[in-house]
C-alpha cells in the first residue's frame, strides 16, 4: 500500500510509542521516518528493524538524537559512534545539524558516504543494516536522492509497525463507546 | 501610538478561546474573497443521480492556474445508520476534492473508495475526503414543500440552518490524500484549510441541487425550485467531536499563528487614531447585522442558552454605550475595546473585537497570509541552558507549577484514542483503566513535572544533558522552545481537569474556519453552521464575497 508522508509519520510515531519509547522520542522517530521516505530511503523498514531489536548496540535513532542535540559540537569536529544498528535513521538528524550550521554535513556509514545540506541528500551506496558511523561537517553533495511525496513500505513492515501502533489505542468497551465521545449513536433529528 | 498585542495570559484562557467568534481573517472568508477577486469559474459537469437520491455528481471550480473538483456521491441511508460519530460507517453523502478535473477512470476509482470513507483509500490527486448527513427534519420539510410547489417555511429554515452537516472533512494526507506540502506553495492554498473550505463551499451547492432534484422526482412538473433568498440562508452544518481539541494542542506553531494574526489585527485597529465617517458607519452597519445573527443563534443546551443570554445582554449594554462613545474622537477603537474589557464579558468582548476589524480590510487582510505554518517540524536546540528552558516553562505555565497535579480534580480526565475507528475520546482517569493509553495532551501538567526535574540540573547545563538523562520529557522541552518564538502556542489552562470543557477548544478552532451558531450537544460535542448567507458560485462577486456571514437587515 502506498502511504502519504503524513501517514507514514503517524504510523512511525505511534509504533515507536506503542513499543514503549517516550512521546518526544516517538515524535523524532516519526519525523525521521518521514524524512527518509521523502528522500526515497525506506525509513519504515529502518524503524521496524530498530523496534525488532535483533542486534545490540546504539540505534541510529538514539545516535541521531544525541548528535542533533549536540549540533554545535558536531559542527566543530567529527563524532564517531561504533556498532550502530539501523544507521539510516541518523541521516534526518544530520540534516537537522546541517540546517543549524548552515553548511553541509557528511555521514560515513561503514563504506557508504552520505552528504546533506539540510534539505537534500546524496548517498554513495546502499546503507548497511549495521555499521560504525562518523558524522562531520562539510562534504560535497553527489547525485541527489530523488524527493518523493509518497512512502511505499512493504506489507510486512507496515503490518509490523501497525501491530505496535495498535498498542496506543484503548480497547473498545461499551462504556467507552457510550461515554467517551460525548455524543449519542444516532443523529436522526 | 502603537498598541501592543494582548498578552497570552489574557488571550489563551480556555473560557476566552471558547468565546471566539469568526472574523474577516476566517478561512472561509479568505477563500470567498480570493475566488471573487480572481474571478473563479464554476461548473456542474456531471449530475447522475436517480429518483431515490443515489448516484454521483461533479462540480469544478477553476482559478487562474488550476481547477479543483468536488466529486460527490449520494446514498440512500437507512435512518438507523445515521450517526455523526467517527464510528459511523455509512452516510447520506460522501465527497472527495479532486486536484484538477477527474477522468471517468478517476470517478470509477473514487466510487469504490469515497463512500467507504476511512475504510477506503484515496490518492495524491485528492485533497480532501468528507461526508455529510441530512438534517432529517429540515430535509423532509424542504422536500415536502418544494415537491408540493411551495417554498419551505422561513422559521423552519432558521431553526436548523442547513440541509446537511458534514461529520468529518479530512485533508493533509489522511487516508492517502495529498500531503499539505504538495499544495502549500500554491497561492490559493497557502492559507490554512483552503482545500477543505473549498470542498465545503462546493458541497453546499451540491446539496441545494440535490434537494431540488429529490423534490422534483417526488413532485414532478409542479415542483418548485428553492427561492434564491431562502437558499442563501442555508449553510452547511458541521458536527464535531473531540478530534479538534488534540489538533490545536498538537499544532502549537500553527495555532499560535492563527491567534497571533487576529491579535495583531486587533492591535492595528486599536492603533487607528481617527476613524473616517465611512469606517464608523460601516462598523455600525456590521454591528446591526451581526446582532441579527446572534438573534438567530439557537441552542437547546443549557450552557449555551446561558451564554447566549449573557451575550445578548452585553450586546444591549454595548448598544447603550454607543450613545455616549465618541467614535469621532482619537483612538475610538482602543477606547471602545478598553470599555468592553471593563463592562462586558469575554464572549461579547471577542464578538466586538471581531466586528471592529470589519471596516479595516487595508490593515487586516494581509495578515491572512501569516496564518499557515511554513516552518515544519521544530528541531530541539540542545545547547539551550537549563535555566532558559525553565524560564520558558515558567513563562507559559507559571500558574501550573504549584498546582497539586495528583489531586483528583486536577487530573480527572485523560485523552485517548479508541481502537474503534480511532475515535478520539476523553476518559475518567479514576474510573476507567485507560491510563496506559493516555495521549500527551496535558502540556501544563507535563511542564510542571519537567520544571521540577530541571531544578536538579545546573542552570548553565545544556538541555541536551537533561534530555539524555530524562528522555521522557523530550516532548515538553520541544514545546517550551516553541513557546519561545510562538507566544500564543500554549493554552493557559488545565486540559485534564474535572471541569475542562473540550468544546472551548473546538470552538476556538471552528471560529477560525469562520463557523457560526455554535450549538453544543455536550461538553465535548458541538454543531455549527458554515457558509450560511454566502453567495453560491453563480452569485459570487467581489461585492458579495466578503460580509455574507452577517445577515442582511433593514436599516
Amino acid at each position: 500500500m502506498i502511504l502519504s508522508l503524513n501517514e507514514v509519520e503517524a504510523l512511525a510515531r505511534k509504533a515507536a510509542r506503542g513499543a514503549g519509547l517516550p512521546w518526544g522520542v516517538a515524535e523524532e522517530a516519526g519525523m525521521a521516518t518521514r524524512w527518509l521516505c521523502a528522500h526515497g530511503v525506506d525509513g519504515a523498514a529502518a524503524l521496524a528493524a530498530l523496534l525488532r531489536g535483533d542486534r545490540a548496540g546504539p540505534s541510529g535513532l538514539d545516535a541521531g538524537i544525541k548528535l542533533a542535540d549536540r549540533a554545535m559540537t558536531v559542527l566543530q569536529q567529527p563524532h564517531r559512534i561504533p556498532d550502530v544498528t539501523c544507521p539510516a535513521l541518523v541521516l534526518p538528524f544530520a540534516a537537522a545539524i546541517a540546517r543549524r550550521g548552515g553548511g553541509n554535513v557528511s555521514v560515513a556509514i561503514g563504506p557508504v558516504t552520505a552528504v546533506t545540506d539540510g534539505t537534500d541528500l546524496s548517498l554513495s551506496g546502499d546503507i548497511p543494516d549495521f555499521a560504525d558511523i562518523a558524522v562531520m561537517p562539510g562534504g560535497e553533495l553527489g547525485s541527489l536522492c530523488p524527493r518523493v511525496g509518497r512512502a511505499a513500505p512493504t506489507g510486512d513492515v507496515r503490518n509490523y509497525l501497525e501491530d505496535w501502533a495498535r498498542r496506543t489505542y484503548a480497547p473498545a468497551t461499551e462504556e467507552s463507546r457510550r461515554m467517551g465521545a460525548g455524543a449519542g449513536l444516532t443523529d436522526n433529528d | 501610538m502603537t498598541i501592543a498585542r494582548r498578552p497570552p495570559e489574557q488571550v489563551m484562557r480556555l473560557s476566552r478561546l471558547g468565546s471566539l467568534h469568526a472574523c474577516r481573517l476566517s478561512f472561509m472568508r479568505q477563500l470567498t474573497r480570493r475566488m471573487a477577486a480572481e474571478n473563479w469559474q464554476f461548473a456542474r459537469t456531471e449530475f447522475d443521480i436517480d429518483a431515490t437520491g443515489k448516484g454521483h455528481a461533479v462540480y469544478t471550480a477553476t482559478g487562474p492556474e488550476r481547477s479543483y473538483s468536488l466529486v460527490a456521491f449520494a446514498h440512500d441511508l437507512p435512518d438507523e445508520k445515521r450517526s455523526d460519530r467517527v464510528i459511523a460507517d455509512a452516510w447520506d453523502a460522501t465527497f472527495a476534492l479532486f486536484d484538477g478535473v477527474p477522468t471517468k477512470a478517476d470517478i470509477t476509482r473514487l466510487a469504490k473508495n469515497v463512500p467507504r470513507q476511512e475504510a477506503g483509500r484515496i490518492s495524491e490527486t485528492e485533497l480532501s475526503l468528507s461526508r455529510a448527513n441530512r438534517s432529517v427534519r429540515l430535509w423532509e420539510h424542504v422536500v415536502d414543500a418544494l415537491a408540493d410547489g411551495r417554498q419551505p417555511d422561513a422559521s423552519e429554515i432558521a431553526q436548523v440552518g442547513y440541509l446537511m452537516r458534514t461529520t468529518a472533512v479530512y485533508g493533509s494526507g489522511k487516508f492517502g490524500a495529498a500531503d499539505r506540502e504538495m499544495i502549500a506553495d500554491r497561492p490559493e492554498m497557502q492559507a490554512p484549510f483552503q482545500a477543505e473550505m473549498l470542498s465545503v463551499y462546493l458541497t453546499r451547492w451540491f446539496v441545494r441541487d440535490l434537494v431540488e432534484h429529490i423534490a422534483h422526482a417526488r413532485g414532478g412538473a409542479g415542483a418548485a425550485r428553492l427561492d434564491p433568498h431562502i437558499a442563501r440562508r442555508l449553510g452547511i452544518g458541521n458536527s464535531t467531536g473531540l478530534g479538534m481539541a488534540p489538533f490545536i494542542i498538537n499544532h502549537p506553531v500553527l495555532f499560535n499563528n492563527w491567534i497571533m494574526a487576529r491579535e495583531e489585527a486587533i492591535a492595528r485597529v486599536r492603533a487607528v487614531e481617527h476613524a473616517t465617517s465611512n469606517e464608523i458607519s460601516q462598523f455600525h452597519e456590521i454591528f446591526r447585522r451581526a446582532n441579527a445573527s446572534v438573534d438567530d443563534w439557537r441552542s437547546e443546551h443549557p450552557w449555551q442558552i446561558e451564554k447566549l443570554t449573557a451575550l445578548r445582554a452585553d450586546i444591549a449594554r454595548l448598544r447603550g454605550y454607543f450613545a455616549t462613545h465618541e467614535f469621532t474622537g482619537t483612538y475610538p477603537w482602543d477606547r471602545l475595546a478598553s470599555w468592553a474589557e471593563k463592562h462586558i464579558a469575554e464572549d461579547a468582548q471577542e464578538w466586538l473585537l471581531s466586528l471592529m476589524l470589519e471596516p479595516y480590510a487595508r490593515l487586516v487582510d494581509d495578515l491572512g497570509g501569516c496564518m499557515a505554518d511554513p516552518l515544519g517540524p521544530t528541531t530541539i536546540d540542545g545547547a539551550m541552558p537549563v535555566g532558559q528552558v525553565r524560564a520558558l516553562l515558567k513563562g507559559s505555565f507559571e500558574w501550573a507549577l504549584d498546582l497539586d497535579w495528583d489531586a483528583p480534580e486536577n487530573c480527572a480526565r485523560l485523552w485517548y484514542v479508541s481502537e474503534e475507528k480511532l475515535e478520539p475520546r476523553l476518559g475518567a482517569r479514576f474510573d476507567e483503566p485507560l491510563e496506559p493509553y493516555e495521549q500527551p495532551l496535558a502540556p501544563a501538567r507535563d511542564a510542571a513535572a519537567a520544571y521540577r526535574e530541571l531544578a536538579r540540573f545546573g542552570a548553565d547545563t545544556p538541555i541536551a544533558e537533561f534530555l539524555e538523562a530524562r528522555p521522557e520529557f523530550r516532548h515538553v522541552i520541544r514545546r517550551a522552545q516553541i513557546a519561545g518564538f510562538a507566544p500564543y502556542a500554549e493554552i493557559r489552562d488545565n486540559t485534564i481537569g474535572a471541569d475542562v470543557m473540550p468544546i472551548d477548544m473546538l470552538r476556538a478552532k471552528l471560529s477560525f474556519f469562520g463557523a457560526t451558531h455554535f450549538d453544543p450537544r455536550s461538553d465535548r460535542w458541538v454543531r455549527i453552521c458554515m457558509y450560511a448567507g454566502a453567495p453560491y458560485p453563480d452569485e459570487l462577486t467581489p461585492g458579495s464575497a466578503d460580509f455574507w456571514n452577517y445577515p442582511e437587515v433593514a436599516a
